[in-house]
C-alpha cells in the first residue's frame, strides 16, 4: 500500500470507517443524513467505499456538486441521474403516465419545466419505480452549490431549493440523499437566515460528524503504509503510535508523512516524524495547508470584528500549558478581554465560542470548558502566531 | 546518484552514457535542449540524470499503484524555473512509456506544454489528442475531428463518455507541465468541472508541474485543494551539479575536462559556479556548452557566455510580470545590496504600501526572497544570475572573486603536508627501518613519531621535527619545518633559521621567501618583511600562483599595529607590493587576466582581506579599533575595482565581530552572504 494524500483510494485502503458506515447504511433505512466534517478527514473516501461496496438494495449515485451553478442545473443533473437509474422501461412508462394523467404531450418539453418541476417529477419518478434496487443520492460539496445559486441567482432560490429537497424527502418517505460538504452547511444556512431568509433544512436529517480515526486504526494504518512504502520493515508499536499522533489520527496527514519520509529517504524514528512534522508546521509555502485556519476567521465570522476576536481566543487557549488544558466561558471572556479583545458580553462570547466549535476549532469537554479540538492545530496557531 | 558519495568517487555511470552515445547521432552543441528538454532525446536525458533516481523511483511507484489497484495519485512537482521539472517528467514519460509491466494498464496523455486550454472541453480535446499522438490506433485523431463538429457542450459530453468507456479498466495517466497556467486559463469553472470529472470518474492520474504552491491548489477554499500531493524539486547538490557536468562533458568526450573536473581545482571551479547559480539545472546544462578545460579553469568567459545565453530567458522573466512588479525587479537588478520596501518605494516614488502588496506576490510567484531583521523585510532576486544578467561587470567581478575564494588553497595544503605528510615519510621510514642502510636516528625519530601520532601529540615532538629535519637534510623537510615552527610553534625566529637553510640551498625558493616574509612582519621587522614577500612575488614571472597567506598579512598587520598612523603605512606597504606585482604581471587595473590561468595578484590580497576576519580577535581590542582597520583598508582600497566585494564583505563581518549580530547580513546579496558567514566561520564550508 503506497502513501496517497490527497488522491482516491481503493476501498481497501480506507481504515477504521467500517463502524462508521454500517451505522450510516442502518441510519439510511430510516432518514437522510447530512455529513459534517472537517476538510480533509476523508469524508469523500467514505462515500466513496460505499459507492463501490453498497449493501443491498441500495444503489449509491455519487455527484460532486462544485460545478453546479444553478437551480436549473441541479434539477436537471438528478432528473438525468433518476433516467438512467429506472431504465427504458420505466422512462416509458412514465412518458405514458404524463401523458394520460396530466395531458404532457411533449416529451421534450418535459425539461423545459421549472426546475422545481423537474426536480418533483424526478422524485415521483423514482419513488414510483418498480426497482429491486433503492436510489440513494451521495450529493458531495452541497454548500458549494447552495453558495454558486445565492452569489448566482440570489438568497430566496438557495434557500427555496433547499426547502424543494427538503419538502421531497419528507413527501417521499422513502427518498434519501447523503449531504457533505467541506465548509459547513451552517454557513450558508447562517447567511440566508441574516437574508431574512430563514430555512429548517436540514431538521430532518440525521447529522453525523465525521471525527479522525481511533488510535488503533491510524496506527494500523500507519504501519501498512510505512511498509508499503519500505521504510519499515517490521512494524513497531511506538513509532507507528508516535505518526498517528503527532498528527492528531487524521488518515490524510498519516499519509501525508509517510509519503514526506519517503521522498526525504528518512529513516521511521520518533525523532525524524516529530521533525518533519514541525517542519510541515513552521515551512513558508504552507505544504499542509493550514494557513486556511487563520484566513478564514474573516470569511466565517465576517461581523462585529469577530475574525479578530476568534483569534485572539485562539491565542488564549493556545498559550495553556497543554493541548488538554481548557477554560471556562468566564476565563476566556477575562483573558480575551485582558489581551484587548473588544468582547462585549459574555452573550456575545457565547455565540461566537459556538461558531467556532461548529467550525471544528474548538470542543468541549464534559464541564463545558473549551480548548482547541485538534492538538495539531493548536501547535500550528502556536507556531504561526509566534506565541 | 548517493549524496553522500565522496568527491574522488565521482564518475558518472559509463553503460547509460556510451549506449545513449552510440545510439545520437546529433551534434554536442544542439544535444541538451536547455529550454525545451522535451525535445532532448530521452535516451540523453536518461544519461544526464543526477540527483533525483530515488524521487523518479518514488512516482514511478506511484503510478505503478494508481494502475494495479483501485487507487489514484495525484502529484505535483514544484520548484522554480530551471530547476528541472520538465527534464523529469520528460524521463518519467519515457520510463512509463517502455514499462513493459504497465503497458497493457496505463495510456499516458503527456499534453504539449506550448499549448492552453480556457475550457474543460478544450482540455479534454487536448487529452484526447496527446493520446491519439501516442496511440494512433487506440484513438483516432480522425474520429476526434468529426466530433468536433458539434456543439462545444455536446462534444464535452462526448469525449467524456468516451474516456470513462476507454479507461473503466485502465488508467489514463496525464503529465502536464505549467498546472497553474493551465489553472488560471480554465477559470473557476474549468477548474470545478474537471475535480467534477476526477472525483465522480477516477480514472485518471494527474502529474503535474509548476512553479510553485499556488492559490488553486492551497487555498482551503479551491477545488483542488489537497488534491494533490506536492512534491518539492529541490535544488542540486553542488555534488549533483558536478556530476552533471562530468556526465555531459563525458557523454561529449572532452577528456581533459572529465579529468579536470576530477580534481581538487576543476571541483573548486564548479563550486564557485554553485555559489552563483545554485542548484538551478537549467544552468549548467546552458553552462555546459561553454565549457572546456581550460574555460573552466578561467571561468570568467563560460560563466559569462552562459549568462549571455541566460539573458532572454530572463528578459522574459522580468517582461511577464506587472509594470510596476518589473520596476522593482529592475531596481533589484541593479543594487548590489538588499532593500526594504520602504527603499524601494522611495527610489520608485511610490507609496509604501503599494510596494508592499507587489513585493509579497513577487515572492509569492518566486521572483525574491525575503528575510527579517527585526521588524524589517529585506529583498533580493531569488536566482542571483538574473540579476548578473543585467549587471555583466558585475558578473565579471563576481565570478573572479569567486574563483579566487574557492581556488585550492597553497596554505592550507601546507599545513596538512606538515601536519600529515611529515608523519607519513616518518612512517615510511620505520617500514625502511630493516634496511641496512636507514641511519639509526631516522629510526628513532621514527618511533618518537608514530608515538606521537597515536596519542595525538605531534605538536609537542617538535624536537625530533627539528632533529629529523636536520638529520635529512632535504629542503622540503626544512621548509616544513619553518612552516611547523611558524604556524604550529609561534616561533618565528626558529622558524626563520630553517627558511634561511632553505634559501641557502634554493635562493629562488618562492615559498620560503613568502613565509620568511610573514615570520618578519610577525617580528615587527616591517621593513625586511615586505622587502621578502616582494622579493618572493618578483621571482615568480611564471605566475605558479603562489602569492602568499595575504590573510596572515593583514591579520598580522591589524594585531599588532600599535595605532592608527603605523596600521595604515603597513596597509599601503602592503598594498604597494601587490600593486607593483599586478603591474609587473600585466594587471593594469581592470579584471582581464594577462595570461592563461593566472590570477590578478590583487584580487588574492582582496581574498585575504576577507578570509583575515578569522585571524581577528575580537574579544581582545576595541570596536573603535576595529572601525579602525576599515578606514585603513579603505582609504587604500575604496576605488580598486578588485576589492569592491571585498571591501563590503569585510565591513559586514568588521560589524559582525562588533555586535555578534548576524542579523546585519540580510543587507547583502547571495552569494556574498554565503562567503562572508564562511569567512567568519558561520557555516561548514
Amino acid at each position: 500500500m503506497k502513501a496517497n494524500p490527497g488522491g482516491n483510494l481503493d476501498p481497501r485502503q480506507v481504515y477504521g470507517r467500517d463502524a462508521l458506515i454500517e451505522m450510516l447504511w442502518d441510519r439510511l433505512d430510516s432518514q437522510s443524513i447530512l455529513i459534517n466534517a472537517e476538510r480533509r478527514i476523508g469524508k469523500t473516501q467514505i462515500l466513496r467505499k460505499m459507492l463501490l461496496e453498497p449493501r443491498p438494495p441500495w444503489k449509491p449515485v455519487f455527484r460532486d456538486l462544485e460545478k453546479i451553478h444553478s437551480a436549473q442545473e441541479f434539477a436537471e443533473l438528478v432528473y438525468d441521474d433518476v433516467q438512467q437509474f429506472l431504465g427504458k422501461a420505466e422512462k416509458a412508462r412514465n412518458f405514458v403516465r404524463r401523458l394520460l394523467e396530466e395531458n404532457e404531450t411533449d416529451y421534450v418539453s418535459l425539461k423545459a419545466r421549472t426546475w422545481k418541476q423537474l426536480l418533483t417529477s424526478a422524485v415521483e419518478d423514482l419513488m414510483k419505480a418498480r426497482q429491486q434496487q433503492r436510489l440513494v443520492f451521495f450529493w458531495d460539496e452541497v454548500p458549494y452549490m447552495l453558495e454558486s445559486i445565492r452569489k448566482n441567482d440570489g438568497p430566496k432560490l438557495a434557500a427555496e431549493v433547499l426547502d424543494t429537497v427538503r419538502s421531497l424527502r419528507i413527501e417521499q418517505s422513502a427518498f434519501r440523499v447523503i449531504f457533505t460538504g467541506s465548509i459547513g452547511l451552517h454557513h450558508v444556512l447562517n447567511r440566508l437566515s441574516a437574508a431574512g431568509i430563514p430555512t429548517s433544512a436540514k431538521n430532518d436529517m440525521f447529522q453525523v460528524t465525521v471525527t479522525p480515526l481511533a488510535p488503533i486504526d491510524a496506527e494500523r494504518l500507519a504501519g501498512d503504509l510505512l511498509q508499503g512504502e519500505g521504510i519499515l520493515t517490521d512494524v513497531r508499536p511506538d513509532i507507528v503510535s508516535t505518526l498517528a499522533e503527532e498528527v492528531d489520527y487524521f488518515p490524510y496527514y498519516i499519509h501525508h508523512v509517510v509519503a514526506g519520509l519517503r521522498i526525504e529517504q528518512l529513516s521511521a524514528t520518533e525523532a525524524n516524524i516529530r521533525d518533519y512534522v514541525t517542519r510541515q508546521l513552521v515551512d513558508a509555502s504552507d505544504p499542509w495547508q493550514l494557513a486556511h485556519y487563520r484566513t478564514r476567521l474573516t470569511a466565517y465570522y465576517p461581523d462585529n470584528n469577530d475574525a479578530d476576536k476568534a483569534a485572539v481566543i485562539l491565542d488564549v487557549l493556545a498559550l495553556l500549558g497543554n493541548p488538554s488544558d481548557s477554560l471556562s466561558v468566564d476565563e476566556i471572556l477575562s483573558s480575551a478581554q485582558a489581551r484587548g479583545a473588544h468582547v462585549k458580553d459574555r452573550n456575545e462570547l457565547l455565540q461566537l465560542l459556538r461558531a467556532m466549535d461548529a467550525d471544528h476549532y474548538l470542543t468541549r469537554d464534559l464541564d463545558g470548558r473549551y480548548h482547541f479540538r485538534f492538538p495539531l492545530i493548536r501547535r500550528w496557531w502556536r507556531l504561526d502566531r509566534g506565541l | 546518484m548517493n549524496a553522500s558519495t565522496s568527491r574522488s568517487d565521482i564518475t558518472p555511470s559509463d553503460d547509460s552514457t556510451q549506449v545513449a552515445k552510440k545510439r545520437l547521432c546529433i551534434t554536442s552543441e544542439q544535444f541538451v535542449w536547455r529550454f525545451s528538454p522535451s525535445q532532448t532525446d530521452p535516451e540523453l536525458l536518461e544519461a544526464i540524470f543526477v540527483g533525483r533516481e530515488s524521487l523518479l523511483q518514488n512516482v514511478l511507484e506511484k503510478i505503478h499503484d494508481s494502475a494495479t489497484s483501485g487507487s489514484t495519485q495525484h502529484v505535483l512537482l514544484w520548484g522554480p524555473g530551471g530547476i528541472g521539472k520538465s527534464h523529469f517528467l520528460s524521463l518519467l514519460f519515457h520510463r512509463l512509456n517502455n514499462d513493459k509491466q504497465l503497458h497493457s494498464a496505463i495510456r499516458i496523455a503527456k499534453l504539449n506544454e506550448d499549448e492552453t486550454s480556457t475550457s474543460m472541453v478544450q482540455f479534454l480535446v487536448r487529452v484526447y489528442r496527446a493520446l491519439g499522438r501516442t496511440y494512433p490506433d487506440e484513438f483516432s485523431l480522425a474520429w476526434l475531428d468529426e466530433v468536433l463538429n458539434h456543439p462545444p457542450d455536446e462534444v464535452a459530453d462526448i469525449l467524456t463518455r468516451r474516456l470513462v468507456a476507454r479507461f473503466e479498466k485502465r488508467r489514463l495517466v496525464i503529465l502536464v507541465e505549467h498546472l497553474s497556467q493551465l489553472f488560471d486559463s480554465l477559470g473557476a469553472e474549468g477548474q470545478h468541472h474537471l475535480r467534477t470529472l476526477l472525483q465522480e470518474h477516477p480514472f485518471a492520474c494527474l502529474i503535474a508541474t509548476s512553479q510553485q504552491l499556488f492559490m488553486a491548489v492551497s487555498d482551503r477554499s479551491e477545488p483542488f485543494f489537497g488534491f494533490f500531493q506536492p512534491i518539492p524539486l529541490r535544488p542540486l547538490s553542488l555534488q549533483d551539479a558536478q556530476q552533471l557536468l562530468l556526465k555531459i562533458a563525458t557523454f561529449k568526450d572532452q577528456k581533459d575536462l572529465v579529468d579536470f573536473l576530477n580534481t581538487p581545482e576543476g571541483q573548486n571551479r564548479v563550486r564557485a559556479v554553485y555559489d552563483l547559480a545554485g542548484g538551478n539545472h537549467r544552468v549548467y546544462i546552458v553552462l555546459s556548452r561553454f565549457l572546456t578545460r581550460d574555460s573552466l579553469d578561467q571561468l570568467v568567459a563560460p560563466c559569462q557566455r552562459m549568462l549571455d545565453d541566460l539573458t532572454p530567458f530572463y528578459q522574459e522573466r522580468i517582461h511577464s510580470v506587472s509594470p510596476l512588479q518589473r520596476q522593482i525587479v529592475e531596481l533589484l537588478c541593479s543594487e548590489h545590496r538588499t532593500l526594504n520596501p520602504k527603499e524601494i518605494a522611495r527610489r520608485l516614488l511610490l507609496t509604501e504600501q503599494s510596494i508592499g502588496k507587489q513585493v509579497r506576490n513577487l515572492v509569492e510567484i518566486g521572483y525574491l526572497t525575503s528575510q527579517k531583521k527585526g521588524r524589517e523585510t529585506y529583498y533580493e532576486l531569488s536566482e542571483p544570475l538574473m540579476r548578473l544578467t543585467y549587471e555583466l561587470k558585475d558578473s565579471r567581478l563576481l565570478i573572479e572573486f569567486l574563483r579566487t575564494w574557492y581556488s585550492v588553497n597553497e596554505n592550507e595544503q601546507l599545513r596538512l603536508a606538515v601536519q600529515s605528510g611529515a608523519v607519513q615519510s616518518y612512517l615510511d621510514a620505520d617500514g625502511d627501518r630493516s634496511a641496512a642502510q636507514t641511519p639509526p636516528r631516522i629510526t628513532q625519530l621514527g618511533d618518537d613519531l608514530e608515538l606521537a601520532e597515536a596519542q595525538g601529540y605531534i605538536v609537542s615532538h617538535a624536537k625530533s621535527f627539528q632533529e629529523k629535519a636536520a638529520a635529512s637534510k632535504a629542503v622540503t623537510e626544512w621548509f616544513q619545518a619553518g612552516y611547523y615552527f611558524a604556524e604550529i610553534k609561534k616561533d618565528h625566529k626558529q622558524a626563520l633559521q630553517f627558511y634561511a637553510k632553505v634559501l641557502q640551498v634554493a635562493p629562488d625558493h618562492v615559498a620560503a621567501k613568502l613565509s620568511r616574509g610573514n615570520c618578519l612582519l610577525a617580528l615587527h621587522r616591517w621593513e625586511e618583511g615586505f622587502a621578502s614577500i616582494r622579493d618572493a612575488l618578483a621571482c615568480d614571472q611564471d605566475a605558479s600562483n603562489q602569492l602568499g597567506d595575504s590573510a596572515s598579512m593583514f591579520g598580522l598587520i591589524f594585531r599588532l599595529s600599535e595605532d592608527y598612523d603605523r596600521l595604515q603605512a603597513r596597509i599601503n606597504m602592503l598594498f604597494g607590493v601587490y600593486e607593483q606585482v599586478a603591474m609587473n604581471r600585466g594587471f593594469p587595473g581592470d579584471l582581464v587576466q594577462s595570461k592563461r590561468g593566472s590570477v590578478n595578484p590583487l584580487l588574492h590580497l582582496a581574498d585575504g582581506l576577507v578570509k583575515s576576519l578569522t585571524k581577528i580577535d575580537s574579544d581582545r581590542v576595541t570596536s573603535v579599533v576595529l572601525q579602525g582597520y576599515v578606514l585603513a583598508v579603505e582609504q587604500r582600497a575604496a576605488k580598486r575595482p578588485e576589492f569592491e566585494i571585498a571591501l563590503r564583505l569585510f565591513r559586514y563581518g568588521i560589524r559582525y565581530l562588533m555586535r555578534h549580530n548576524e542579523a546585519d547580513f540580510v543587507e547583502i546579496l547571495q552569494p556574498e552572504r554565503n562567503i562572508l558567514r564562511q569567512s567568519l566561520g558561520l557555516v561548514h564550508t
